[in-house]
């Protein structure tokens, strides 16, 4: 114990500023994403410069964690014959104990004490906190143990940069030519629905930390550099292998079963046939033959209020009278300019039924009306069969999602809605002589040891005494999250165990305001509420359609 | 203390095709001062870095202080101490940093004698050591492995580079600690007039093969010189007894050098040139070397004297 404190003393004393260095950015990193300035200052030069200031922030953390670790390691080299501690008496073991250590209490303390100090003070709940740690905790570790097993299998810091910098060039181009090859390649006729599942994250954080351990065991064990290497290539190719097809989803959040209140027998499906929407599929990769998507208007009935379902599956067959059939989806879904399908869609209809039927305005220009793709053909096919009538039939798989009101805050700065650990507050309330721009802060966790199904979000200005609504457009102002390392980005990019959010809401956006929008004046904004309203899944059905005379082309 | 400090068998490295030391096999009494001696590439410091544990035998093992070199753990290395010209010191600490770093490492540190070598190196305390010449870096470095009174030193051309006084001064210092602690020391050098003041018993490495391996007295005592005026000129005979190296006939005048002299080698000289005037010189540990560096270039490498 004596000795280890010795060694790493020793190496406090080399790095204390770099050291130093790391508190401060953690800290100031964690105030700046805690205290959400970039949102609050109303310069927008001095807002841009906080901005860019909290991505360096970001970026310095990283590299600072790119230095101090082979700084550390490299200390005490492990590859070369050179190194003035290979001919003392030092135990090795014990020298990797207080590398460890040190990584420990001056790099992975100070950033979990600091994430856990910002989602305290954000109003994370206990049972939260708790669960966050551990994830804290993995990513960190892993994350550094990573660094510290390139350190230990090279030589200097310039060759531990040029290595890490191949590899991540090799990863990125690997990435890439996957993602050209299977996008090219895949028939995008199902769209999963995304029930998180964290047990293949932490799965390979355990195999990292663990491999990891191994490698750095051996090296400092044997110095025996490419030996390790290899160890270490396999455990990558483990990591790899175990985190894609790991079999057993022992975190995975629950799929809602089909509410009872929804019966499939009762939902009726009918195909406005009489004119359809031809789009080229586009692809990635130059195909050998060209594709058409052949989307129609498809009315849902009979579900009960405040519900929408989306097409997620198609399985369809389209047969004409000699004997050609076509039974491919390409793209799932097209969306269709407003003139071509005035209608409302079935959001806004369930957005209204969940307010309880109140006029709901909305700028048309941003209304989504997106039909299914009945049947994606070849051009060839097209130019064929397209005038001709055909009988289609097709299996469509749905995703329910129902809407509901989850708080009404009125329009004044410091109305709050408060559930668990998420929080949404208003900031500020800027009335327009013909409209309202709200800012909004906006606070949740996402831990990944208790994954869950989040819903769609869609904030509404209510007056109940007009009996109108106008649906807020969305503006995120600034997006605040602590990075645990390189994985919050790359294993599961865009996700934190704290995101804090400030949004900014407006109805009607100025440049684009319709003279036949209502005017949402100051008597208007006086009995105004600000509604949030929620969309959760709620299961999945399928149900048959036949359509027999269906005609691709009916221009 | 009788027995030997480091004894190699069979010691061979590879390095991919190339045979950096090949099926070394010698002894390092306790108390010598053994100086290993070579040209440049002859394996002198791959077979340091063997027996430091800094690289793996391929085959062979060897024993330092007792222990097989690949099994060197803290509480032997605390009897060695190490100085290389390749070494690398941590440079960002100052000289009393790295005293302070080392002393509670070794058990046997002796802080008086630690001052006292301080105060003969004229060491800067508080001067970064990468701010530091590169004489003053091998004193620290020497200091550092001398303040424990280290059983074994393995010093591995230490002074290779450094200026005529530096060199005098350290190799005076040396020989006056070993002969006063009796350490073992094993140096390596290519410098033949360096070593000759120093060591007690010599190796010679020549291409990654040990030529020869014994004490200095020894093997000044079998060398000799030998010049035979002959009554002709006639050429060499073919056949000449083995340990006679680099014979050559100039007129009259035979010389060669005799590797396996003794009292009756005058006996086989007057064998093969009989009724010859014969003068025997003694040979300088220099000349012996640079017999052995010639002979191995002109004969069979594998030819052992």
């Amino acid at each position: 114990m004596v000795r280890l404190w010795h060694y790493l003393a020793k190496d406090l004393r080399r790095l204390r500023l770099l050291v130093a260095l790391w508190a401060l950015v953690v800290a100031a990193e964690t105030i700046l994403a805690g205290s959400g300035a970039v949102a609050r200052v109303e310069d927008l030069r001095l807002q841009e410069a906080l901005q860019i200031l909290a991505s360096l922030l970001s970026l310095l953390k990283l590299m600072l964690a790119c230095v101090i670790v082979p700084l550390l390691i490299q200390e005490e080299p492990l590859v070369g014959t050179e190194a003035f501690w290979l001919t003392r008496p030092i135990p090795r073991g014990t020298l990797l104990l207080s590398k460890l250590s040190f990584v420990g209490a001056f790099m992975i303390v100070p950033a979990l004490v600091a994430e856990l100090a910002l989602m305290a003070t954000s109003g994370v709940t206990t049972r939260h906190l708790l669960l966050a740690a551990p994830e804290i905790l993995l990513k960190e570790l892993a994350w550094f143990l990573f660094l510290a097993v390139l350190a230990s299998l090279t030589p200097n810091f310039a060759r531990f940069a040029l290595v890490g910098a191949a590899l991540l060039a090799a990863l990125v181009l690997l990435g890439l030519t996957l993602a050209l090859v299977l996008s090219s390649e895949e028939v995008r006729a199902e769209i999963p629905v995304p029930v998180p599942d964290s047990s293949p994250v932490v799965v390979a954080l355990l195999l990292i930390i663990a491999v990891s351990l191994w490698v750095l065991g051996h090296q400092y064990r044997t110095r025996k550099t490419w030996r390790s290497a290899a160890l270490a290539l396999v455990g990558a190719f483990l990591v790899l292998l175990l985190s894609d097809y790991w079999p057993w989803p022992f975190l995975k959040a629950e799929e809602p079963r089909l509410e009872a209140r929804l019966d499939p027998q009762a939902v009726r499906l009918a195909a406005d046939i009489g004119k359809t929407w031809v789009s080229d599929m586009f692809s990635l990769r130059r195909k050998r033959r060209a594709q058409k998507n052949v989307a129609a208007r498809l009315r849902i009935q009979g579900l009960p209020a405040a519900y929408a379902a989306t097409p997620v599956a198609i399985r369809p067959r389209l047969e004409f009278a000699d004997g050609s059939a076509a039974q491919e989806v390409g793209d799932l879904l097209l969306s269709v300019p407003p003139d071509v399908d005035p209608s409302e869609p079935l959001e806004f209809s369930a957005l209204r039924q969940a307010l309880g039927g109140l006029r709901l305005h909305y700028d048309e220009r941003f209304r989504p009306s997106m039909w299914p793709v009945f049947v994606t053909v070849d051009d060839e096919f097209f130019s064929r069969h397209g005038k001709e009538p055909g009988e289609y039939s097709a299996d469509f798989v749905f995703r329910v999602d129902r809407y509901q009101v989850v708080c009404r805050l009125p329009l004044r700065p410091g109305a709050r809605y408060d559930n668990g650990s998420e929080h949404v507050v208003v900031t500020d309330v800027l009335r327009q002589s013909e409209g309202c721009t709200v800012i909004l802060r906006e606070s949740n966790v996402n831990v990944l040891l208790e994954p869950r199904m989040r819903p769609t979000t869609r904030y509404l200005f209510v007056n109940p005494g007009a009996n109108e609504a106008a649906l807020a457009r969305e503006f995120p102002l600034q997006a605040s999250a602590l990075h645990a390392g390189l994985w919050d980005m790359t294993m599961e990019p865009g996700t934190a165990r704290l995101m804090i959010r400030y949004l900014e809401l407006r109805f009607p956006e100025e440049r684009l305001a319709r003279k036949e929008l209502p005017p949402i004046n100051e008597s208007w904004l006086s009995q105004g509420q600000l509604v949030r309203i929620d969309a959760p899944y709620a299961g999945r059905f399928s149900k048959p359609l036949r359509v027999p005379g269906f005609r691709m082309d009916t221009r | 203390m009788i027995g030997n400090a480091i004894e190699a068998e069979g010691l061979t490295r590879r390095f991919g095709r190339k045979l950096a030391v090949s099926g070394l096999s010698f002894r390092v009494p306790h108390g010598s001062l053994f100086a290993l001696l070579g040209p440049n590439g002859a394996g002198k410091t791959t077979a340091i870095k063997l027996l430091m544990n800094l690289l793996e035998p391929t085959r062979g093992n060897v024993r330092v202080l007792g222990t097989d070199s690949t099994r060197l753990g803290p509480s032997e290395l605390a009897q060695i101490g190490y100085v290389s010209e390749n070494q690398r010191l941590p440079g960002w600490m100052t000289v009393a940093e790295l005293l302070a770093y080392l002393r509670p490492l070794y058990p046997s540190w002796n802080e008086a004698f630690c001052r006292n070598l301080l105060g003969g190196f004229s060491l800067p305390l508080n001067e970064k050591i990468k701010n530091l010449s590169r004489g003053m870096k091998v004193k620290a470095a020497l200091l550092s492995s001398l303040a424990y009174r280290p059983r074994l030193l393995v010093l591995d051309e230490p002074f290779s580079g450094l200026d005529p006084l530096v060199r005098e001064e350290l190799i005076r210092g040396v020989l006056e600690w070993a002969g006063e602690e009796s350490w073992t020391v094993l140096i390596s050098s290519q410098d033949v007039d360096e070593i000759e003041r120093l060591a007690d018993w010599v190796a010679f490495l020549d291409a990654g093969n040990l030529v020869l391996a014994e004490p200095v007295a020894e093997l000044e005592a079998r060398f000799r010189r030998v010049e035979v005026i002959t009554g002709d000129e006639a050429p060499l005979p073919a056949a000449l007894p083995a340990a006679w190296l680099q014979a050559a006939k100039a007129g009259r005048t035979v010389r060669f050098v005799d590797s396996r002299y003794s009292p009756a080698s005058g006996e086989a000289i007057a064998a093969v040139f009989p009724n010859c005037a014969v003068t025997l010189f003694p040979m300088s540990l220099r000349e012996v070397f640079l017999t052995l560096a010639r002979n191995r270039r002109s004969t069979s490498p594998s030819l052992e004297v």
